[in-house]
């Protein structure tokens, strides 16, 4: 850290000193008196050599101390042979420290931090327990629940790094409902999905967080960083082709049923992945994971609610724009410059498609007229092939 | 390639060695900097190292005609040029579709429809503080305090690794002389090299990162959801956020670039101690206000020509220094909170010397109240500058000043934010001289047992920071 800076020095900045003009800048302080390190206690040089040689043995130290961590992030690499060599190294420094004992101070600060899971490695996943296998089309949906200010529907948002503007929209969004609790900020964990569980396992950490949680609405956004070879249970398959689409198929449907057999049941709204600026990508790439997606939640209409993001941020053509016109003819900027991320209005956009599929599964206004719904909905012909069918009147909650 | 990454580790720890043993011979040392130094520049997107490459060549050709001109007019003539390709290029990269969107809206609004073609510009990184490089160079050699280089040390200068990406901004009179030093490699300052590295490690890593995701970012995105306890605190986070973040850059930046030789100006000199917004700018981000001041609010009139004169100049570059930071109203606010509040001192200060008061005395409780007011008035200011828009920043205001949500609940306000809050101000206040006696001490340490405390520092960094590493807020711009 530097030492003080000394008001005598030509580096003090005058901004409206109107005593004395400023001088046209001709002479320029020495660097020397700009490090803020002048009269400061003689400090022993050391030659090159060393240098290296301490900086060697930190990274030695450190990384024997952090082992569980580096081995964790090289499980963590794309897959592939970096991946491998990482791996390898990483897990006979694990070995080594653990031998060592040294692994135990790392272990003892997360504890302390109350972050003992952080190193866990976890890569079970759940598999379907719906049958996904075509049946009779479905033409009747579970009952809307009517929900009110004094009985507000729970909802968890969460996800990938593209879950993050569009949730905080949401949560916007349905606070204007009045019907609608929310149970914390977004969740949002980036670079995940279900092709990687040892980074990180969602369907175990669901089934945690949502069991304490019990929420009636669940709004969940991965799959952007999904076109990978799969990894796991199940896994090894490189993207694209039949068996990895059949497995993450099976992933993603048991992580469906796992969230909808919480006890509170709630209703799912998986959000699909909208155009990037590398439409090759997506093309070639999350059109499949959405399909995925969209075919898994029609086997468990009323259930699982896939939201189409392509109408809300496309171009007319389904293509990608950085910028998007209003209906008023003014322009927005809806993503951000990475081409993949969202802007605030971005965001909305998706707010108000996840908002829209929520009123389709839930009764968030009647209680605004203090009426009654009917809340049988009828669902399109020959999609579904799985349907819990019921009919049945149910009453709004009224206002206090 | 950020720095507190493995990739980065690697890099350096084939660039250091590297450097040292081709250090005495200047021109192949030269040759492997400027590659090494690409390649940093072009793992991030190796399109714009032609950019990079460009404004290298730009900018040398026009200081080389402006130093072998004799003529006056000649010579201003191909100092407009200079500026106008380094602030053309800026505009275009940075600018481009703000200017185009907000004009497309304004005529929207006017009954104008048009249908402007946005091209989507990709910002390229570290472009804003190359340009000022660039440009304190050309200035400089039009001045006649400088002298033009070789183009091999000046894309030497353009392009170090150290700060090409997010400052400090070194000027070419500063760094280039240091390319005919003759650099010891006996005698390294090491000590001090790593405890920046490491501190600024530690800044960013923990403070900042934890600040961010715990409360910042999540208060930030949905104000309206927070009461105002959470509100006021998370902008208070963001204060010492952006400061861990960006400081923590400029260390690491100062750090390495000692460690091959090569001494930085510092940055940041504890800004939240500051007893006015004056005395903030000769604190914070030292390197940019000092440029402004050179190479703007001077050549503007400075305080030259009257008091009103004064006032607009120091108005205007602030608000021209808020546009720099990105292509957003807010910015300009903020910009234009600093520059209101110099004035508002620039003001008073004359009133006081007009009537002949004495200056008030230099009391403990005098100087903490001021410490208070100014630190509060940046925080105003952050506000504009962490906010996406205006409506952002008023849900934000609106949430700390209505009373009626100081009695909500506020669960994001907890030890461990409190704590980072303050770990990031009382680092401000240790002694200066504390931590250069440390500095010392740490030196006289055997090399081995320097290694040690340093893979220590490692394991609380490692372990207390979030898994991955998000980008430095400075990156973009």
């Amino acid at each position: 850290m530097p030492p003080p800076s000394r008001a005598d020095l030509p580096t003090t900045i005058k901004w409206s000193d109107s005593s004395q003009p400023e001088p046209e800048p001709r002479a320029q302080p020495s660097i020397d008196d700009l490090t803020g390190d002048r009269d400061s206690p003689p400090r022993r040089p050391l030659p090159a050599g060393k240098v290296l040689a301490v900086g060697l043995i930190a990274l030695l130290v450190g990384a024997l101390l952090n082992a569980a961590g580096i081995r964790k992030t090289a499980l963590g690499q794309p897959v592939g042979w970096r991946r491998d060599v990482s791996t390898f190294f990483a897990d006979r420094l694990y070995d080594v420290s653990h031998a060592l004992y040294l692994d135990r101070l790392r272990v003892d600060l997360k504890d302390l931090l109350g972050r003992s899971t952080d190193d866990a490695v976890n890569t079970r996943l759940p598999s379907p327990t719906t049958t996904t296998t075509p049946g009779p089309t479905p033409t009747t949906l579970p009952p809307r629940v009517a929900f009110s200010p004094t009985h507000q529907a729970r909802l968890w948002v969460g996800g990938d790094s593209l879950s993050d503007t569009p949730g905080s929209e949401l949560i916007t969004a349905v606070g204007a409902t009045n019907a609608v609790g929310v149970l914390g900020p977004v969740d949002s964990h980036i670079s995940t999905g279900l092709a990687r569980p040892e980074v990180f396992n969602w369907p175990a950490y669901l089934k945690t967080v949502l069991t304490a949680d019990q929420p009636d609405a669940v709004v969940l956004t991965f799959g952007a960083n999904d076109d990978q070879t799969l990894t796991g249970s199940g896994g090894g398959e490189p993207f694209g082709g039949p068996d990895w689409q059949a497995e993450y198929a099976r992933r993603v449907g048991g992580l469906m049923d796992t969230i909808t057999g919480i006890s509170s049941h709630p209703k799912l709204f998986m959000v699909g992945i909208p155009p990037i600026r590398d439409m090759a990508r997506f093309t070639n790439d999350y059109t499949i994971i959405n399909r995925i997606f969209s075919a898994q939640a029609a086997a468990r209409r009323g259930h699982v609610y896939y939201v189409d993001t392509v109408s809300a941020l496309g171009t007319p053509t389904g293509g990608y724009s950085d910028f998007l016109s209003n209906p008023d003819g003014t322009v927005v900027q809806v993503r951000s410059s990475d081409g993949v991320h969202f802007t605030r209005a971005g965001g909305d956009r998706v707010a108000g498609a996840i908002l829209s599929a929520m009123r389709q599964a839930f009764d968030l206004d009647s209680w605004r007229t203090g009426g009654s719904t009917t809340t049988t909905t009828t669902a399109p012909k020959g999609t579904g092939p799985r349907g819990r069918s019921s009919t049945s009147t149910t009453p709004t909650t009224r206002l206090p | 390639m950020l720095f507190p990454t493995i990739t980065f580790a690697i890099f350096f720890l084939v660039v250091l060695p590297m450097s040292w043993l081709l250090m005495h011979r200047r021109f192949r040392w030269q040759l492997f900097i400027l590659a090494a130094s690409y390649f940093f520049y072009g793992y991030y997107d190796w399109r714009f190292v032609f950019l990079l490459g460009g404004s290298t060549l730009v900018n040398q050709f026009v200081a080389l005609r402006i130093h072998a001109s004799q003529r006056d007019g000649v010579r201003r003539a191909w100092l407009t040029a200079g500026v106008l390709a380094n602030l053309g290029g800026l505009a275009y990269f940075k600018y481009y579709d703000f200017f185009v969107s907000n004009a497309t809206n304004l005529l929207a609004r006017l009954g104008l429809g048009v249908s402007p073609t946005i091209v989507a510009v990709a910002l390229p990184i570290g472009i804003s503080f190359f340009t000022f490089q660039a440009l304190s160079y050309v200035i400089d050699v039009y001045r006649g305090t400088f002298e033009p280089r070789t183009l091999l040390e000046f894309a030497v200068y353009l392009s170090f690794f150290p700060h090409v990406v997010s400052g400090p901004i070194v000027r070419a009179a500063e760094f280039l002389p240091q390319l005919r030093e003759r650099h010891d490699p006996r005698k390294v300052d090491s000590s001090r090299a790593f405890f920046l590295i490491f501190m600024g490690l530690f800044k960013k890593v923990v403070i900042a990162n934890f600040l961010g995701t715990n409360i910042v970012d999540v208060v930030f995105a949905n104000p309206k959801q927070h009461g105002s306890l959470e509100v006021l605190v998370a902008v208070y986070a963001y204060a010492i956020q952006i400061y861990a973040d960006f400081s923590g850059y400029t260390d690491m930046a100062i750090g390495l670039a000692l460690l091959l030789g090569f001494r930085f100006p510092q940055n940041f000199d504890a800004p939240y101690t500051a007893t006015s917004l004056q005395d903030f700018w000769r604190r914070w981000h030292m390197t940019l206000s000092r440029w402004l001041r050179d190479y703007l609010y001077i050549p503007l009139g400075g305080n030259r020509n009257g008091r009103w004169r004064t006032y607009r100049n120091i108005f205007l570059t602030f608000l021209l220094g808020g546009l720099w930071h990105g292509a957003q109203w807010t910015f300009v606010v903020w910009g234009g909170i600093h520059g209101g509040f110099l004035c508002y001192e620039h003001w008073r200060q004359t009133r006081r010397e007009a009537a002949h008061h004495h200056p008030a005395p230099d009391t403990f409780r005098g100087r903490m109240y001021r410490r208070l007011i100014t630190f509060n008035v940046v925080c105003l200011a952050w506000v504009f500058f962490r906010a996406d828009s205006f409506s952002n920043a008023g849900d934000v205001l609106n949430r700390i000043f209505d009373p009626s949500h100081w009695n909500q609940a506020a669960p994001l306000v907890t030890g461990g934010v409190l704590l980072a809050i303050g770990a990031g101000l009382v680092e401000q206040y240790i002694p200066r001289d504390a931590l250069a006696r440390t500095m010392s001490w740490f030196s006289r340490l055997p090399p081995a047992a320097q290694g040690v405390t340093l893979g220590f520092v490692l394991l609380l960094t490692n372990s207390m920071g979030p898994r991955g590493v998000a980008p430095f807020i400075y990156f973009r711009f």
